[in-house]
């Protein structure tokens, strides 16, 4: 607790005051000094007795690069506080406010980076309600944000959308119908049957298709985790969009094959947290993602392209669509 | 619609902002009072409201357009506009010097209105502060505001023309303009957008807990306001703490000399006072006078400013007064430490041990104190004007004595004039008017220490409303209906001649103060009345020499007076026939008065009897100003309870114990309730899911409150219950609460 520069100014005037006085005796100086050091004390009290301010969090949901949150925090206390909500680097926003407490804070925080982020501790530096005494604490209250890499939209060459869309031509020849569940792509929806019943309809395509996998691997050197990881983003995303059960291997850990929603969250948590470096497994690869100092490649099939020729524009396809 | 919500829609300002401005307004309103007092004390104050209103006004218009430093510009040339106005208009050509010296003197507690041209000074200097104040408030610089009207204030504390209670509120205005400012300008939760996405929360339960914390703050706010109020007052009045200068409480004690000849250039008059029985100074002199001290031309309502600077004395002889004169030799001696050199009206050579200076009026003041032991001499010329001389003397007055002593605050109610015009419808010239007067106020009013004090207006109230007052009283008095009737007099200050010793001998003590008047008359000068009835005076001051001996207070004497006096007096109460023969003189000595009536002891102790504390009084009404410190207080003291749970728990406990009967229903339901409170502070709060019956079970409750929750269980779901079942439940939870 520590007089701000308005307490010191205070002090300094009731000071003057009491100096002044005693000089030459002018008696209502007594009413100007007396209550300019009370007013001092009352400040220290009031701070003294506020104690410190608990915050509560309502954590962003996860998001991509680019997305907007807001955060929202409940201060409970008294006296009036300049709450500054500290953000670690890749996200991005104005967090401090001047409020009387207690108080709902409301800021807004856009996503920049990929990878595990962190909202919190809060520092707050509270002041008696005339300004005179602050006291500064931070209170531990911290969640952690994860930002997803960003996808893009697949596109480029035939053949290399061939192998991982493969569904162009199969998609005449089907075998069965069943009932929706889920996760399945709204491609497979078997329109006209779907328009006789209530529920829909989805083809059920040969066994290989589903028996389909892709194993997807990634590699980076150094300062190109970023760019590995939006690459392999975007294929992984593409592979399950198409039906296919996508393994990935990264530096930073594996996800084992599998499909759906809670697939898809599992393969892009893993993508943002990877960092850079080998997997030994490139072997395996049916796509292999590097990111060197040339840029981006994708391997498939033995066949390099750039990463840049197989994107056909950098809008997330996801977008808004995955939830923490 | 309701009015508050229609106006609150036409006004888009909010609830702290609003207060925010009206401390402003409290903070601004301090310094602007006391411009008001002065400029009414002098002359009409219509100029000086036109001034702040347009200042006001300009302000207001401007504070949507002027940028903040263009602003502190303008305010910066309204003052420097002011400065040079003053200056030029200034009727004396004073030098730069000179201006300084007073500007500090000012700064280091000369009075406002000592300065001739007050008037002139506050309409000179009053747009500035108004003008940044009103600006800066409305552009929400609070703190900035503040310093403004602070600053304004704080020159007026300087210069003790503020008293203590408008200082106070300025105070508390400044202090409450940076809490609820502070409040205002903080961020607030609308203006922020937030995107679609975002917002979880619903916003009806953010904006409640903001609304809280608002009122949160409003409310220590208050609490702050309210110890700054009662805290210093409190502290004041503790021994070790008053008589610094961090008490306000004014604890000089009030003798009649101590207001008087100790003011110095500036008095108040006083309420309740005593007499000081310390013997001041051994007088020889060629005739009884009374020794005059000081006069006072400036009436400001509730005391006397001496206006204009004193001037060196290098030891010639001054001028004598017009008309005819005698001369008259005094030689002084202090008995005590004093800082005062009283002669008799009028002085024209003074030499002595202490150097003196020279008042606006005449008079001698000394540079230093005199220690006892000190002596000086005195040369006067006493004016030995005849009453048909006077009666003649005609109303040519000189500018010079017009401009100063005909003087009156704007705020005289009108009836003084009324009164004294028809008390001297006979009269035909200004003397004649003074003699009636002097004796109309001998014979109609009585003489007390005791008195109660009025707020402002003094000689109107105690011309029409008291009936008792001491010298002070009754000179004011005088002099006021004098003015109002365009005839110059001034008050003078100083001592009667005291207690005889010898043939030319007197011994005075501080009980002689004594405040007259001097009347102005051409041709004549300065001619001395006295309107307080001599023989009541005389004997309070005698009981108070009595009182003193018994006490064996040593100061009382000297090796001359009381029983070891070898002075007899020899019965002259008229004086030889070589000085005066008109009246005025006989009433003027009452020093041979005071020895003829020895033993008026009825009057005597009545007036002895308010020596010590006075018994229980009923207190004074207090003032407008002093109600609102109060108000403030109260509503800060009860934020402060609330805050900390003290009301909560008090209306807890009450609800407790005392339960107000309504309907059976409410009745049955409460009674339940309040033995459900009781059970969960001794054992434990039901939870949620348990039944009753469960908990009852469970924590072993007693017949009664199985019974009662036996009753409770009837309302709840058959929806009524009887009277007596409502009496019963009732009667049950009463003996558990008071059994517990």
């Amino acid at each position: 607790m520590r007089p701000t520069r308005r307490g010191v100014g205070v002090l300094l005037v009731a000071g003057a005051a009491v100096a002044i006085g005693t000089q030459f005796g002018q008696q209502a100086l007594g009413a100007v000094a007396g209550p300019l050091l009370v007013a001092l004390g009352v400040a220290a009290g009031q701070v003294y007795w506020a104690g410190t301010p608990t915050v509560e969090r309502q954590p962003p949901r996860r998001g991509f690069p680019g997305e907007r949150r807001t955060v929202e925090l409940t201060v409970d206390g008294s006296g009036v506080a300049r709450i500054t909500d500290r953000l670690s680097r890749g996200i991005d926003g104005a967090a401090t406010t001047v409020r009387s407490l207690p108080a709902s804070v409301s800021y807004d925080v856009t996503y920049e980076r990929r990878g595990e982020h962190r909202v919190g501790p809060v520092d707050v530096r509270l002041t008696d309600s005339l300004g005179l005494v602050a006291a500064s604490t931070t209170v531990d209250v911290t969640d952690d944000v994860l930002v997803y890499p960003p996808v893009y939209r697949l596109g480029g060459p035939e053949a290399f959308v061939r192998t991982l869309v493969p569904d162009a031509d199969d998609r005449q020849a089907f075998d069965r119908l069943r009932e929706y569940v889920p996760g399945d792509s709204l491609r497979d929806v078997h329109w006209k049957s779907s328009a006789k019943r209530d529920d829909l309809l989805v083809k059920e395509f040969a066994d290989r298709n589903s028996d389909r996998g892709l194993v997807v691997v990634a590699e980076a050197d150094d300062d190109y985790a970023d760019e590995m990881a939006a690459a392999a983003a975007t294929v992984t995303m593409g592979a399950l969009e198409s039906g296919l059960a996508v393994e990935l291997v990264t530096p930073g850990g594996s996800v084992d094959a599998g499909y759906g929603d809670t697939h898809r969250v599992r393969l892009l948590e893993t993508l943002a947290r990877t960092g850079a470096g080998t997997t030994g497994r490139s072997g395996d690869a049916d796509v292999l993602v590097t990111a060197d100092d040339d840029g981006v490649t994708v391997t498939v099939e033995g066949q390099q392209q750039a990463f840049e020729d197989v994107t056909v524009s950098h809008d997330n396809p996801l977008a808004g669509e995955v939830g923490s | 619609m309701s009015v508050v919500a229609r106006v609150r829609r036409r006004v888009p300002w909010d609830e702290t902002r609003l207060l925010a401005l009206l401390s402003v307004a409290l903070a601004l309103g301090a310094p602007l009072r006391t411009m008001y007092h002065l400029i009414d004390v002098v002359g009409s104050p219509t100029v000086f409201l036109v001034v702040t209103a347009v200042s006001l006004a300009a302000a207001a218009v401007l504070a949507r357009v002027l940028r903040p430093i263009l602003a502190i510009t303008v305010g910066a040339v309204l003052f420097g506009a002011g400065l040079v106005w003053y200056v030029t208009n200034l009727s004396t050509d004073p030098a730069l010097s000179a201006l300084l010296r007073d500007t500090v003197a000012l700064l280091t507690g000369r009075r406002l209105l000592q300065i001739a041209n007050v008037r002139l000074w506050v309409i000179s200097f009053a747009p500035a502060p108004v003008f940044l104040t009103t600006y800066f408030a409305l552009r929400r610089w609070y703190v900035t505001a503040t310093l403004a009207a602070g600053t304004a204030l704080g020159f007026f504390v300087l210069t003790t023309d503020a008293d203590v209670v408008t200082t106070l509120l300025g105070v508390v205005g400044a202090f409450a303009t940076i809490g609820f400012g502070t409040l205002d300008t903080i961020d607030h939760p609308d203006e922020r957008q937030s995107p679609g996405a975002g917002g979880s929360v619903a916003t009806g339960a953010s904006a409640t807990v903001d609304d809280q914390g608002v009122d949160s703050g409003r409310r220590s706010v208050l609490e702050q306001l309210a110890a700054v109020i009662v805290v210093p007052a409190v502290l004041s009045r503790l021994p070790s703490v008053s008589g610094t200068s961090l008490s306000f409480v004014d604890e000089e004690q009030a003798t009649v000399e101590g207001s008087l000849v100790d003011a110095d250039e500036s008095m108040t008059i006083q309420g309740d006072i005593s007499l000081t029985p310390t013997v001041r100074y051994t007088v020889e002199s060629e005739a009884a006078r009374y020794w005059r001290v000081a006069a006072y031309d400036r009436y400001t309502g509730d005391g006397w400013v001496r206006t204009g600077n004193s001037s060196p004395y290098d030891g010639t002889r001054l001028a004598e007064p017009p008309g005819d004169s005698r001369t008259v030799r005094q030689s002084f001696e202090a008995e005590s430490d004093i800082g005062t050199v009283p002669a008799v009206w009028k002085p024209v050579r003074y030499d002595g041990d202490v150097d003196v200076k020279l008042t606006t009026h005449d008079g001698f003041q000394p540079v230093g104190d005199l220690t006892a032991g000190d002596s000086y001499q005195i040369v006067s010329e006493l004016s030995v004007a005849t009453p048909r001389q006077l009666r003649e003397a005609g109303t040519e007055y000189p500018d010079r004595v017009t401009r100063r002593y005909l003087q009156l605050p704007e705020s005289t109610p009108g009836r003084v004039g009324e009164t004294t015009a028809t008390l001297t419808e006979n009269a035909q010239n200004p003397y004649e008017t003074a003699l009636v007067v002097e004796q109309w106020l001998q014979n109609n009013r009585e003489y007390s220490l005791d008195v109660e004090r009025p707020e402002r207006n003094v000689a109107d109230r105690f011309l029409h409303a008291m009936d008792r007052g001491y010298c002070v009283y009754f000179a004011t008095t005088m002099v006021t209906m004098l003015r109002s009737q365009d005839i110059p007099a001034r008050m003078a200050v100083g001592y009667t001649p005291g207690e005889q010793v010898d043939e030319n001998r007197w011994v005075v003590r501080g009980l002689d103060s004594h405040a007259w008047v001097e009347v102005f008359f051409p041709d004549h000068g300065w001619i001395q009345f006295d309107p307080t009835p001599s023989e009541p005076r005389a004997a309070a001051e005698q009981a108070r020499i009595e009182e003193a001996r018994s006490e064996g207070d040593g100061a009382v004497d000297t090796g001359e007076t009381g029983n070891d006096s070898n002075f007899t007096e020899t019965e002259t109460p008229t004086p030889p026939p070589l000085t005066e023969t008109n009246e005025t003189t006989e009433t003027s000595t009452p020093a041979n008065t005071s020895n003829e009536t020895a033993t008026p002891f009825v009057e005597g102790s009545e007036n002895s009897s308010t020596e010590g504390p006075a018994g229980p009084t009923l207190p004074d009404l207090p003032s407008r100003e002093e109600t609102a410190l109060g108000l403030v207080a109260l509503l800060g003291t009860a934020a402060g309870l609330r805050r900390s749970g003290v009301t909560k728990r008090v209306s807890r406990a009450i609800w407790l114990r005392y339960q107000r009967r309504e309907d059976p229903e409410t009745d049955v339901e409460q009674a339940f309730q309040r033995a459900m409170y009781v059970l969960d502070d001794e054992y434990r709060p039901r939870e949620s899911g348990e039944t009753v019956r469960d908990y009852l079970d469970d924590v072993d409750a007693g017949e009664d409150v199985r019974r009662l929750a036996i009753l409770r269980e009837r309302l709840r779901y058959g929806g009524t219950v009887s009277e007596e079942a409502a009496d019963e439940a009732v009667e049950i939870a009463d003996s558990i609460v008071s059994n517990r």
